[in-house]
């Protein structure tokens, strides 16, 4: 098996840098420091990503705007624009499906690509994803690291090797020369509390995990000791998914309330604005959902979540603002909070569900669901705002509340018409 | 030619199974900030492009302007059905 891993330098960034540019700007982006996130405007929200130049002055991703800042006080920052990405990462598929037929979009900005025995038509692996490499720095205008392995896995960490605008391999006789050296949290499903596990046994690099004896990882990490210890060997047997075959796993929307809150009462209106629009999202995916989960941010900035399972599957906003409502009560402890979240989970498609005998609120479900729809069709025709709950006349609270993506691209949170 | 990427009015020509031609445009010159119009004299190549993911056409053209023949670009944004002065 050949696997290539495409994975775009800096996305959001270099997609930005390649839009400007072509829209008459004469600095590009990805040679000074800058960065994607929130508004620069009101100085709110965070880095989603940054320039190379920006790194070096110790701008992080995830950090508030007002953090980079203050450590590179000259940092240009661009909002995101999410419809922007979705058509450089279209336009980036695009031309790699044109390579081979099992394509597996893994994010927005990194796809599989599967060339096993493709050789007679396109040629060796490498000459392939110099190719692929080429034509996206020509035709899109931004650079993409290609990774060659012979699994998924090792065609992953082949592609972080170097960057930018780089081809790299590592098949199996090179897993000891290219992936044991690096430091253990650059393996793949290795994240900030598992290095601290394995610095603590003295595991410092991936050799050090891949020659440690599995079972004793298995007995420290249970399973996910046992898969990093395959990936640490270059092992993986994960197969290619379809994009139908990717199911959404949550759906959930906070917002960041502009004073602290101490009302209760207060606390639900926001809560039943971000229930609107999970509802909403959620009716548009043709999902509905079997977990509600609420957070809350106090003004000291400690965070804590609250979810419930339910037996039943529901997508009425009414329903979800209920159960949220129920677990703000339970998890809330009278602090003033600054941000709150409502997400679901749990999905099924909406037409497939299994009923319940103990379910006594079918019937009233059935009148929410059939308001719902006629509500969204409303505001899919005439606008979000068109029409709203009373609660929200004349009050500084918008009826819609949470997600600044307000594009076309349902998959990237998009709420747009 | 440098990219200017200003927006521009333009007389469009559209013929069966062609791509459509620019015939005439007018723009803002910001130098004495007076509106121009200039007749398109030739159409020497047009490309398909799609730079960060937005398709478009790219004409290079040329036309007689105070007295010397000037090359320049007209690009077509096809999702936006708008035409900007591209490169000048």
């Amino acid at each position: 098996m050949t696997v290539l891993h495409i994975d775009a330098n800096s996305a959001y960034l270099s997609w930005t840098a390649a839009w400007l540019i072509e829209n008459g700007e004469s600095i590009d982006l990805r040679s000074v420091p800058s960065a994607i996130g929130g508004n620069p405007k009101n100085r709110h929200g965070i880095i989603l990503a940054k320039s190379i130049p920006a790194k070096k002055y110790g701008v992080k991703t995830g950090q508030s705007i007002m953090e980079a800042l203050s450590q590179c006080p000259k940092l240009l920052i661009y909002p995101p624009d999410y419809d922007l990405y979705m058509g450089c990462s279209e336009a980036m598929l695009s031309i790699i499906s044109e390579y081979s037929s099992v394509v597996e979009r893994y994010s927005v900005d990194e796809c599989f690509l599967d060339c096993t025995g493709s050789e007679r038509i396109y040629g060796n692996p490498l000459d392939v994803a110099d190719e692929i490499r080429n034509r996206i720095r020509e035709e899109l205008g931004f650079t993409v690291n290609v990774g060659i392995g012979p699994n998924k896995l090792l065609a992953k960490m082949a592609g972080e090797l170097e960057k930018p605008d780089k081809t790299h391999s590592i098949f199996y006789d090179e897993v000891k020369e290219k992936l044991w050296p690096l430091p253990v949290s650059e393996l793949f499903m290795v994240g900030r509390a598992t290095t601290r596990k394995l610095n603590r046994i003295n595991i410092k690099t991936i050799g050090d995990l891949a020659n440690m004896d599995k079972a004793y990882l298995k007995a420290i990490l249970k399973s996910h000791g046992a898969l990093i210890w395959n990936y640490a060997n270059g092992i993986d047997d994960s197969r290619f998914l379809r994009g139908d075959e990717v199911m959404q796993k949550g759906i959930g929307n906070s917002m960041t309330i502009k004073y602290d809150v101490y009302d209760k009462k207060e606390a639900y209106v926001y809560m039943l604005s971000l229930c609107e629009r999970v509802g909403l999202r959620l009716r548009k995916h043709g999902f509905k959902a079997s977990l509600v989960r609420v957070r809350v941010r106090s003004s000291d900035l400690n965070g804590y979540t609250h979810q419930l399972k339910l037996n039943f599957y529901t997508n009425t906003t009414s329903e979800i603002y209920m159960y949220a409502c129920n677990l703000f009560d339970e998890c809330w402890r009278g602090e003033h909070i600054r941000q709150l979240g409502v997400s679901v989970g749990g999905f099924t498609r909406e037409n497939i569900y299994q009923m319940s005998f103990f379910d006594m609120s079918l019937g009233e479900r059935r009148q929410n669901e059939k308001m719902d729809s006629a509500v969204d069709a409303i505001r899919n025709r005439f606008g979000e705002t068109s029409i709203y709950r009373g609660t929200f006349a004349n009050g500084i609270i918008k009826p819609l509340e949470g997600g600044t993506n307000n594009g076309n691209f349902i998959s990237m949170g998009g709420h747009g018409k | 030619m440098k990219i200017v990427s200003k927006p521009i009015d333009v007389i469009v020509i559209f013929k069966i199974k062609e791509k459509p031609i620019p015939y005439k445009f007018k723009y803002v010159d910001c130098g004495c900030s007076e509106t121009r119009e200039i007749k398109v004299d030739k159409v020497i190549t047009t490309a398909k492009s799609r730079i960060a993911g937005v398709e478009t056409i790219v004409y290079r053209c040329q036309s007689f302007i105070g007295g010397q023949i000037i090359t320049y670009e007209l690009k077509y944004i096809i999702d936006e059905y708008r035409w900007v002065l591209y490169k000048l």
